[in-house]
């Protein structure tokens, strides 16, 4: 009975959110943990509209990074990044029922691509606990998407379905989000409604227009492709006293398996 | 007379049977002993220089915000070459290089 009364308010909420086409905006915190001795903080902006909603990382990683010092461990190699190579945009079209994710994959296609699929759906979970994050009183849930086990508060009180990164589905705002590995967080700074700014998508929808499109499916697939050249060409390019072999895996990728495939190293 | 030549031409004969025997069995067993040993030392050799030519090389190569990007396994790095030393770690990120 809560469920449906709960259901029926966030109906209610979403069809006057669409009425008036106000658009909320809510800033996040990035942090992304590989590994312990690096803490990357970066930056999220969520601006949601009645049809759309956008999400960006904006990577200032860089800016409070420390020169790199040399490794204590002698058989780690560190190798120094581009900043140009960190791009990623999200857009969600509600009624198109389509994702689409403007990014430069740094790793393998060393290109920027509009990857397209369709709102993913995620399983929630919903669990027992509540907890206070900027004023609002936020549900606990969780979910096991694409091989990452995430635990988010959501609040009820901005009853919009959507959050950080490709999150949505529960029946409200997520506010926090954590993967059970502890790599990737999300913590909501600022939450404005409605909020004053401009809310132009052309540029979006430019880029999506100019960068090379490729279905999730694709992207996925080509990336592993390219992994797996790789790894067969330095095994053949090796001679007979000195074998060389290189080892890629997906496991620190936020998505690293998918319903195509389940393999992490190659 | 005949008697005392064929008494002494038997003795000859037998002392030369017994030496023949006798000279026989020494060299056999020196020659499986000689074999024996040389056995065990070239193994050993064998076994040092296997030991001593190659060693493998495992390194994790990590970008400059922790993420893990692969690694590369060397094989018969020679063994006076340790993995943590500037040159082995200097072919590896070629190696990763070159296949970038």
């Amino acid at each position: 009975m809560k469920s449906v009364f709960v259901f029926i308010s966030c109906f209610v909420v979403s069809i006057f959110y669409a009425q008036e086409n106000k658009i909320l905006k809510v800033e996040y915190a990035e942090i992304t943990t590989y590994i312990p001795q690096i803490v990357n903080h970066d930056n999220g902006l969520l601006l949601i509209s009645s049809n759309e909603s956008y999400y960006k990382t904006i990577f200032n990683r860089f800016l409070s990074r420390k020169k790199m010092t040399a490794d204590s461990d002698d058989l780690i190699i560190r190798l120094p990044e581009n900043e140009k190579d960190y791009f990623s945009e999200i857009l969600i079209n509600k009624s198109k029922n389509t994702l689409t994710e403007n990014l430069f994959d740094r790793y393998a296609i060393k290109k920027f691509l509009a990857v397209s699929e369709k709102i993913p759906k995620m399983d929630w979970k919903l669990l027992k606990g509540e907890k206070k994050i900027s004023d609002f009183l936020c549900k606990k849930a969780e979910t096991t998407f694409r091989g990452r086990t995430y635990t988010v508060y959501y609040t009820e009180e901005i009853p919009v379905s959507a959050g950080p990164w490709k999150f949505n589905g529960l029946p409200g705002l997520i506010l926090s989000a954590e993967d059970k590995e502890g790599i990737y967080k999300w913590k909501v700074k600022s939450v404005k409604y409605p909020y004053k700014g401009t809310f132009d998508l052309s540029d979006v929808y430019n880029r999506i227009k100019k960068f090379k499109k490729m279905s999730y499916k694709e992207f996925d697939s080509k990336r592993i492709e390219i992994f797996k050249i790789k790894s067969k060409t330095t095994k053949a390019r090796s001679g007979q006293k000195q074998a060389v072999f290189l080892i890629f895996s997906t496991k620190q990728w936020k998505e690293p398996i998918n319903k195509w495939r389940n393999q992490t190293d190659f | 007379m005949k008697k005392i030549v064929l008494t002494f031409a038997l003795l000859l004969t037998v002392s030369f049977a017994f030496a023949t025997n006798k000279i026989e069995e020494t060299s056999k067993e020196s020659k499986e002993k000689i074999v024996t040993l040389l056995s065990k030392t070239t193994l050993d050799k064998i076994i040092k220089t296997v030991k001593y030519v190659d060693h493998t090389c495992t390194y994790a190569v990590y970008n400059s915000s922790g993420e893990r990007l692969g690694t590369v396994v060397m094989s018969g790095v020679p063994n006076n070459v340790s993995c943590s030393s500037s040159a082995a770690k200097r072919r590896a990120l070629e190696i990763w290089n070159q296949n970038k």
